[in-house]
């Protein structure tokens, strides 16, 4: 846009530069029809009659110049008339027939004259004006009104420009409003047609075609996952009675550690399950809260007491802030919590040192989860939140999980109304801040 | 005690219905949700399970139906599809608790006898084999009237083991009730408690025998030593 306005006041410039040199040269034309003209006039008695000074005066006036010494004037009288001059007269080279008016370019110590001459019945009276002065006169009258004039044509031609630019602009920002507003949670949402020009029209149209498109493929992925979620718990369930029947019936403790192993794996199965359907609904915008307010501090501390339990060679610290509450579902935000905590346990090295802290930020409660790790590459780290994602397969070999937990941890964050996210660090760290809500009132 | 089941998927309600009556509990199976109300709204069950997605009519409108005919026998909802929508809705109707699938039966039944308790009042609030004691209400652990000073997890384990004495309970088992769902099953936490536990126990009886009440069963899992 400012490169438009730009070009259009440069063009508007030069057609107004262009303008005015024509005036120049027609102005220079004009100057000789004037000098014949004084050169007549001067030649009149009664006009001489009224002073030489005055008339001098008068002819600087309408010759537009400046000082009496780029002016000249004569008059020769035919007969014995007194002659009149001006302190500087033009010279006399020529003749010129009477009633006519002769002109003619004369150069005199260096400056050139243009003269008039015009031969009365009374006798011959000249006029002669310095060119360059003249010229320069009117090359001074147009550098100062282009210096006027450019700026002003700039300034119009750029608010005009901004003016149509703000004009046309208005449906494409309208669009790029409703673009913005348009997130995995408003498909639904359509940018109106009505009212604006028949182009805007179609775009708008093809626009909100590419968006139901888009809902309903996203709508069907994510029906997809429910329903397939879904399907897979009647099984699951009937698999899961049923072992936990043959459990309690055997008396082998063979089988029965046979069986056990295998509802690990059913439990495992139904892990992935739930976490898929999670997923999914958050993924559809309908990841329903059942909102309580909830002691944040209490729920982690009773979290990292089992996670405690589970260390082997790393070492646990914490600082929670008593008494956190958020607005939240105690169910999810369980699950947060306890996804990030395994997290860090899982992929903490060993021999290294866990860190949870948790704290009033402004209108929020932070938690942030520190763990030293093996050296991470940060195309690694970028990955992170990605579904089904376990961190480099060389080293997580032995690590269990599926890669749904961190993803899921954000999902529920978000459906919170706060976030997770990975901060910057040293490569062999990973430090993640979970901001929530703080309740109000408390 | 008479439970009604309101479950369409025959699968699940055999193995729930078998359990169930393993455990000492009388179970009427209907497997339509017109039916399912209607047994519920003549019969005088103690406790009544609801699956939310049935035939006939949903659980969800089963149990709206219930309370409005002023049926106030406690309900457990059993949940597959959009579990939490369900969760919060079945809360609001008047649900008294839910189960998600898959779930364990040994877990439907202690919701059960939750449910009674709650409504028997304070009587059974002491669970005790041999000299370990244990109280509901004021959680408190004693061994021969020594007191016990357990952690709420190490608490919640033990009431789970022997409320069932004798009968083996699986690590899923264990952590399903004790921790919830959502714990990763290959974690030890469990074996962790159980060493806790067992170690505290010989703190107070240096015989031993005390920590011998909870019965490892090779990898299977663990049980509580039945009364003698």
């Amino acid at each position: 846009m400012v490169v438009a306005t730009l070009v259009v006041s440069t063009v508007l410039a030069l057609v107004i530069g262009l303008g005015w040199s024509s005036v120049l040269s027609f102005e220079v034309e004009r100057l000789d029809e004037r000098l014949c003209s004084e050169a007549r006039r001067f030649g009149n008695e009664t006009v001489r009659g009224e002073g030489l000074a005055r008339l001098e005066m008068d002819v600087m006036r309408k010759l537009r110049l400046d000082k009496s010494s780029q002016l000249m004037l004569r008059f020769e009288p035919l007969e014995d008339a007194p002659r009149v001059e001006s302190p500087v007269s033009p010279p006399q080279r020529h003749r010129a027939p009477p009633g006519e008016c002769s002109l003619a370019s004369v150069e005199l110590s260096g400056t050139v004259w243009r003269s008039a001459t015009f031969l009365s019945p009374e006798g011959r009276s000249s006029v002669a004006a310095d060119l360059a002065a003249t010229k320069a006169e009117l090359q001074g009258a147009l550098q100062r009104a282009l210096m006027i004039v450019v700026p002003l044509a700039l300034a119009l031609s750029a608010l005009g420009a901004w003016l149509l630019a703000a004009l046309t602009m208005r449906p494409v920002n309208r669009l790029r409003d409703s673009m913005r507003a348009v997130t995995q949670r408003a498909l639904d949402q359509r940018v109106p047609t009505s009212g604006e020009d028949l182009e805007f029209r179609e775009l708008i149209a093809a626009y909100n075609t590419m968006l139901a498109r888009l809902q309903a493929s996203f709508q069907q992925a994510s029906r997809f996952s429910a329903d397939a979620a879904h399907e897979l718990r009647t099984p699951l369930t009937i698999l899961q009675g049923r072992l936990e029947q043959a459990v309690n019936k055997s008396d082998n403790p063979v089988v029965q550690a046979e069986l056990s192993a295998l509802q690990d794996e059913v439990a495992r199965l139904s892990g992935i399950t739930r976490k898929l359907l999670l997923l999914s609904q958050a993924d559809a915008g309908r990841l329903a809260l059942n909102i309580d307010a909830i002691d944040l501090s209490a729920m982690l501390t009773e979290l990292l007491v089992d996670a405690e339990m589970l260390l082997t060679h790393q070492t646990l610290s914490s600082d929670i802030e008593p008494r956190l509450v958020t607005p939240g579902d105690a169910l999810l935000l369980r699950q947060l919590l306890n996804n990030l905590i395994s997290n860090a346990v899982r992929y903490c090295s060993s021999g290294g040192r866990i860190t949870v802290t948790a704290r009033a930020a402004p209108k929020a409660v932070e938690v942030i989860f520190r763990n030293s790790s093996l050296p991470i590459a940060s195309e690694g780290r970028a990955r992170f939140f990605d579904r089904f994602y376990r961190g480099d397969a060389s080293h997580s070999r032995a690590i269990e999980g599926n890669g749904l937990g961190l993803s899921l941890a954000r999902e529920i964050a978000r459906a919170h109304g706060g976030d997770l996210t990975l901060l910057p660090s040293a490569p062999d760290e990973v430090i993640m801040s979970c901001r929530l809500a703080s309740q109000t009132g408390s | 005690m008479e439970i009604l089941l309101v479950e369409d998927e025959q699968g699940i309600a055999d193995f729930v219905c078998s359990g169930l009556a393993a455990r000492g509990l009388k179970v009427r199976h209907s497997d339509d949700g017109n039916e399912g109300l209607e047994l519920a709204l003549q019969g005088n069950f103690d406790v009544i399970v609801l699956d939310i997605m049935l035939p006939g009519r949903d659980g969800l409108s089963v149990l709206k139906a219930l309370r409005k005919a002023g049926v106030a026998a406690p309900v457990i909802l059993l949940t597959a599809r959009n579990e939490l929508a369900d969760r919060v809705e079945g809360l609001n109707l008047g649900a008294d608790d839910y189960l998600a699938k898959p779930f364990f039966v040994e877990e439907l039944h202690a919701r059960i006898q939750a449910l009674l308790r709650r409504l028997a009042g304070d009587r059974t609030n002491i669970v005790q084999v041999d000299h370990l004691k244990l109280d509901r209400i004021t959680r408190h652990a004693s061994l021969a009237d020594k007191s016990i000073d357990l952690t709420t997890r190490e608490f919640n384990l033990l009431e789970y083991l022997m409320r069932s004495a004798g009968q083996v309970f699986t690590r899923t088992q264990i952590l399903e009730h004790v921790w919830g769902y959502d714990f990763d099953p290959s974690t030890n936490v469990v074996d962790v408690c159980i060493k806790r536990i067992r170690g505290k126990l010989t703190d107070l009886d240096p015989t031993g025998v005390s920590a011998t009440l909870i019965e490892s069963v090779r990898s299977a899992g663990y049980r509580f030593k039945q009364k003698p």
